[in-house]
């Protein structure tokens, strides 16, 4: 129970500690579907899993000089842990963590932090993340602040064909008055759809926007079978908002925003 | 809509879930986080927005442009600091109505603000 799965880790692994490349904890009942795939490191790097107890880790014996963070193994990151989501519950972690050895995963992360992990493996059990983004269409954010606001629009006029150097302090104000609009706005939005996404989910996340065209960040956490009824109702959602909003819908994808969880604080080294 | 859950690989596209890799998931520091190398960190840097003088400018050209649009498409004039009537019902065409059922209006929050004080 405690041996690799897999066949690469433990080879490589025979003289000494190989350094490992950890994708995620699932619990050790599922470890059976076990390798199969390519890990961070290409088709040598075989992903097997380390078991301990109930949990089993997902991990890939990194080839030495081997320093992950190239596109590609961003990519072999985001599909094991896809692959893993499709075969069942797996709470992921994020990407670049690397350990020295079999012994260093099953003692310091499985045995260790078994209790942590394994309530996590339980709030997420038998449930995706469903991400919803929200993108103002082209012009659509500006057209509706200048509709709403008689104001925004006379001063806006007032300025018109009037050089930028000449209305410097004109356009400034102008665009603070904008500016409050528009922040006004999405955070109205942004509550209406977490309003109508809510129902759907037993939990959000929500993310800060990151631009001014993102109306919408939202991480929801849905059970495997509640997945039709949010593809409906973010359709619905979708058709109604055309022409104002576009929405992305992304998943399912492992509970990467559910997953939360800094185990012995980097200070402490 | 663009829906990624049929098409393409399950767990939507790296650029779409970059951020979640990178900032999500469980961190233990028996790991050797390492670094990134070669890879587009622009989208995780360019997350907050900062109001500045050049965000006000760029507003004001962009509402400019838009204003400007609207009254090409047949709006008359402004009149005393107030859209004409065809203007505001364009609006309301458009937008308004759209979103008064799936979007809450803005209109009524003012009153509520003042009853919050």
């Amino acid at each position: 129970m405690t041996q690799p799965t897999g066949t690469s880790a433990a080879d490589t692994a025979a003289p000494q500690a190989t350094s490992l490349y950890v994708y995620g904890v699932i619990p050790a009942a599922d470890a059976g579907g076990w390798p199969g795939a390519a890990g961070v490191g290409g088709p040598s790097a075989q992903v097997s899993t380390i078991a301990a107890g109930e949990l089993a880790a997902l991990v890939s014996a990194l080839p030495p000089d081997r320093t992950p963070g190239l596109r590609e193994d961003l990519e072999a990151h985001r599909q094991v842990l896809s692959l893993a989501t499709e075969r069942g519950t797996v709470v992921p972690i994020r990407f670049g963590m690397v350990m020295d050895g079999e012994d260093g995963v099953r003692e310091r992360l499985l045995a260790r932090h078994g209790a942590e992990l394994t309530e996590l493996l339980r709030a997420v059990d038998g449930q995706v993340q469903m991400t919803v983004r929200g993108f103002y269409a082209e012009d659509a954010l500006m057209r509706a602040v200048v509709e709403a606001d008689p104001e925004i629009a006379r001063r806006s006029a007032e300025i018109e064909g009037v050089p930028e150097l000449e209305s410097r302090a004109e356009r400034i104000a102008l665009g603070e008055l904008v500016a409050a609009a528009v922040d006004t706005r999405r955070e109205r939005d942004e509550q209406a759809l977490l309003d109508r996404l809510r129902p759907f989910a037993t939990d959000i996340r929500v993310d800060p926007p990151g631009s001014e065209r993102v109306a919408l960040n939202a991480h929801l956490l849905v059970p495997r079978d509640g997945r039709a009824a949010l593809d409906e109702a973010v359709r619905e959602l979708d058709t109604a908002l055309q022409g104002y909003m576009a929405l992305r819908y992304i998943g399912p994808l492992p509970p990467y925003s559910f997953s939360e969880l800094s185990l012995e604080p980097e200070e402490v080294a | 809509m663009a829906i990624s859950t049929q098409s393409g690989p399950s767990g939507g596209a790296l650029t779409e879930v970059l951020e979640l890799i990178l900032d999500r998931g469980v961190v233990i520091d028996a790991f050797v986080r390492v670094s990134l190398v070669g890879i587009e960190v622009l989208t995780i840097d360019a997350r907050i927005v900062v109001a500045s003088v050049d965000t006000y400018l760029r507003f004001a050209e962009a509402v400019g442009r838009v204003n400007l649009d609207t009254r090409k498409a047949g709006v008359p004039e402004l009149v005393e600091g107030r859209q004409t009537k065809a203007a505001i019902e364009s609006a309301a065409d458009k937008y308004g109505d759209l979103l008064g059922g799936i979007l809450a209006q803005p209109q009524s929050e003012p009153a509520a603000q003042e009853e919050e004080r």
